[in-house]
């Protein structure tokens, strides 16, 4: 067979219902919905459609999860043992002291 | 010790001149005598001036060391309490300053070991021990302790690696107990920072040696556990720097053991060095030798994250192409098929095919409606016969015909009863005593009722009673007699 210049999958379309349900996911969730989409698509079951809709949701996991990477900020709060236990809410602080 | 009292007469030398004595004894000996000589005894000294003697004296005894028991301890800002053991007792007192420093805090009861300084305080002619520190002296040493309460946990399955949780691969948050100025806390800041950022931190200020520390760090963590949901904390870390046995003794306490035994949220712990190993960190799910090292067991790697991810979308990017390229050689396939080249000679096939079936359809269509219309004739035919007027007729006319049979049935047994009656009216007429009697026969009773039917029944001057057909006749017999000839209707003989 001859070689065909591999053509790259285009973008699936904005789906902002999809994106707002994949950001509440954690990097779990979204590793373990990623890993399931992509075994479904190995065994080869699904009509094209399917695939499709799987695809971009497998592409909006990827996104969710380099979100999380991506946050390099550092997100530190503190609160007393006492205050703690008092049902307090801890606070934001800056930097670590 | 009881001192034998002062006897002026066996004392010798210095100020001890019995001579000088008696005369000094004789003039003090004389009250109100103005005019004798002081000799060189030195004037009696003030309470005060005493006290300050004393309270040298105590003082030049020095720092002093001594082991007792503690009892009647108050405290406001400074401590009192005295020590004792079972024969004498000393009053201590420990000032804000020192005892603010102390690890122990003494109560009544507890055998300690003080070290402090005598002092004597005039004011209230006391003597006192005012103590700079305060060791415990326990049931044992800490390490005999250590060990114990280890037997002890060991037994009720504290240390089980069954019971111990695994730790979230991805944690979202996680709460660090700690203490907020110590040098732990930035190593573990420092180590997430460099691994996953990404992961928030909940830092929970406590105490973390001293007798606060360990009720601090067992409420800490139950406090933790309990809001886990709410604060969205995923693990706990618990964790200090290195110290003495003594200092790190809060981690070896049962009350930490129970709280971290109790919760629910995987817990490392990292206490001390490398050498240190305190109760906490053989109950928690993870030991980590240092702060650092429980960042590492903890918090995933986002360098393996990212090539994770990337892993995947390779792959998944390579499984779409996949699934498209095979559909578009399907299609091609099939899009080489007879039925695209020459689509007419299709067609053609399904038209006659068609064409015939059109045909057989209008035949048996044709057959189909005959048929109907034969049925719909016979039917009709048959319909007709029962037509309800038709059989309304004949009904009517059955009726007629049996009603007249009924009235002529019904006439002829009346005339048939008629008769029979009539008949029946005859005998009993016959049979009757009417006709007997209209024919002129009689009845004959005797007086008392008594149908008489044989002469010889008849008494002479008997009265009896005639019936005859039209009324009665009474008479008296007169002569009876049974007849031998025969009766009237007998035909005669011969």
């Amino acid at each position: 067979m001859s070689k065909q210049p591999r053509k790259s999958v285009s973008k699936p379309p904005a789906d902002p219902a999809l994106d707002a349900e994949v950001a509440a996911m954690s990097y779990e969730e979204a590793i373990e919905e990623l890993e399931a989409i992509i075994d479904r698509m190995e065994k080869g079951e699904t009509v094209l459609e399917d695939s499709l809709r799987e695809y971009a949701r497998g592409d909006a996991l990827v996104r969710r999860c380099r979100q999380v990477l991506d946050s390099a900020e550092q997100r530190i709060e503190a609160i007393s043992g006492q205050q703690l236990d008092a049902d307090a809410k801890p606070a934001q602080v800056d930097a670590p002291f | 010790m009881k001192r034998v009292p002062f006897d002026p007469s066996r004392a010798r030398g210095g100020l001890f001149d019995p001579a000088k004595d008696a005369a000094q004894a004789a003039k003090v000996a004389a009250p109100g005598d103005p005019a004798a000589p002081s000799a060189a005894v030195p004037p009696p000294i003030t309470v005060s001036e005493a006290s300050n003697i004393i309270r040298r004296a105590v003082e030049s005894a020095g720092r002093q060391r001594i082991v007792g028991e503690v009892s009647n301890f108050t405290h406001r800002e400074h401590w009192y309490f005295t020590v004792k053991d079972d024969k004498s007792q000393l009053e201590c007192v420990m000032w804000a300053s020192a005892n603010g420093r102390s690890t122990v805090t003494p109560s009544n009861g507890m055998q300690v070991i003080l070290t402090g300084d005598p002092t004597h305080w005039g004011p209230r002619g006391r003597t006192q021990l005012v103590v700079t520190r305060i060791e415990r002296v326990g049931e044992g040493s800490l390490q005999q302790r250590y060990e114990e309460l280890c037997r002890t946990l060991r037994e009720q399955g504290y240390f089980d690696d069954a019971r111990k949780r695994p730790l979230p691969d991805y944690p979202r948050a996680i709460a660090v107990i700690t203490s907020g100025t110590g040098a732990a806390l930035q190593d573990v800041l420092r180590t997430a920072r460099l691994r996953a950022p990404f992961v928030r931190i909940l830092v929970v200020d406590v105490p973390v040696q001293g007798d606060a520390a360990a009720p601090a760090v067992a409420r800490a963590i139950d406090a933790v556990d309990r809001r886990a949901d709410e604060l969205g904390i995923d693990a706990i870390i618990v964790t200090r720097g290195g110290g003495s046995l003594e200092d790190l003794w809060a981690f070896n306490e049962r009350i930490v053991a129970d709280a971290v035994f109790r919760a629910t949220t995987p817990i490392v712990a990292a206490i001390g060095h490398e050498s240190d190993t305190t109760i906490i960190e053989l109950v928690a799910d993870k030991r980590a030798s240092t702060p650092t090292a429980a960042v590492m067991a903890l918090l995933p790697d986002s360098e393996g994250m990212t090539q994770q991810t990337d892993h995947l979308q390779d792959r998944l990017q390579f499984l779409i192409r996949r699934r498209i390229h095979e559909l578009r050689r399907t299609v091609e396939a099939h899009a080489r098929h007879t039925m695209f080249r020459s689509p007419s000679a299709v067609i053609d096939v399904y038209r006659a095919a068609l064409l015939r079936s059109v045909a057989r359809l209008a035949l048996a269509a044709r057959a189909r409606v005959n048929d109907t219309r034969h049925r719909l004739a016979d039917a009709r035919t048959r319909f007709e016969r029962h037509r309800p007027a038709a059989r309304h007729a004949a009904a009517r006319e059955r009726l007629l015909g049996l009603d007249a049979r009924l009235h002529g049935a019904a006439r002829r047994s009346i005339y048939d009863l008629r008769g029979q009656l009539a008949g029946a009216d005859r005998q009993l007429r016959l049979l009757g005593p009417g006709e007997t009697l209209a024919r002129g026969w009689s009845l004959t009773f005797a007086a008392d009722g008594t149908l008489i039917r044989s002469a010889a029944d008849a008494r002479p001057g008997q009265e009896i009673e005639s019936r005859l057909a039209d009324g009665t006749v009474r008479s008296r017999v007169i002569s009876p007699g049974v007849s031998a000839e025969p009766t009237l209707f007998e035909p005669p003989a011969g």
